[in-house]
């Protein structure tokens, strides 16, 4: 992981958990798609998935129930990418995992993606992508993402 | 003297100006709409009504951003297609404000 590629100081201050952390900023800050699309696959990068958006220009599939909760965005990662509940973040090899954020309301926050080193790729709302070595680099109080509420895993499309 | 008047944002330019700096800081971390769009900062701009839609469509041509539900909000218009993208929704916009006098 190349850290020499760090967040300005003020989007740095906003996860105090990353700056215990190895991280490194992985693409420029972007509009065009956020956490829960890249969660679901390197290839969303051209679509903001979103339960809430009004207007057009929003993913969000027309079965799923339009809210926050937990349950409804694993709902959502099994039908965009076959996941399902597993209890452990660590690498499995064979396996693609995607972790779950939530508050303290338990309203969904974040998603990250598992990378094939054992450590996690996440897009930072509408600012940039970053590679971070733990799922407790974004966890905290807000602005920060609160807690792991759930992982996910399936059988990876690659060669174990 | 004139043309130093002429180049000082108005009063409501400066009042959007700031209240679009403190979401954009705010909330630039965050990945759901709701919130973003809940936001006081947002809901104040919101607010201001058809006064706001110069200063939005301005941001949506540099910077473009999450401008579309104040847009929907303020206008009660929404010239994007159900199968648009983003980017896609972003374009229609600019030029539903160019076709109405404000870009």
């Amino acid at each position: 992981m190349d850290i020499s590629k760090r967040l300005s100081p003020q989007r740095e201050g906003c996860f105090p958990q990353l700056l215990a952390s190895r991280y490194a900023v992985t693409s420029e800050a972007d509009f065009l798609y956020n956490c829960i699309a890249w969660a679901a696959g390197p290839e969303n990068t051209q679509t903001w998935w979103d339960p809430f958006a009004i207007g057009h220009g929003y993913y969000w599939p027309a079965n799923l129930p339009r809210n926050a909760e937990v349950d409804t965005f694993i709902k959502l990662y099994a039908l965009e990418g076959g996941y399902s509940p597993c209890e452990t973040a660590e690498l499995e090899p064979g396996f693609e995992k995607v972790a779950i954020y939530a508050d303290h309301n338990g309203e969904v926050t974040h998603a990250a993606r598992q990378t094939e080193d054992g450590g996690w790729t996440s897009k930072l709302g509408e600012w940039e992508d970053i590679a971070h070595k733990t799922l407790e680099a974004l966890c905290g109080d807000e602005p920060a993402y609160g807690r792991v509420a759930k992982i996910l895993k399936r059988p990876s499309k690659a060669p174990a | 003297m004139k043309e130093i008047e002429a180049a000082q944002p108005s009063a409501i330019e400066e009042e959007f100006n700031s209240l679009a700096e403190q979401w954009y800081r705010e909330m630039g971390m965050v990945s759901l709409m709701h919130k973003k769009a809940l936001h006081p900062a947002y809901q104040r701009i919101i607010g201001m009504g058809k006064d706001a839609l110069p200063f939005i469509f301005r941001e949506l041509k540099q910077r473009r951003g999450h401008w579309l539900w104040a847009l929907v909000a303020i206008t009660g218009k929404d010239p994007a297609k159900p199968d648009h993208s983003f980017a896609e929704a972003v374009e229609a916009w600019l030029r539903w404000g160019e076709q109405h006098g404000y870009l």
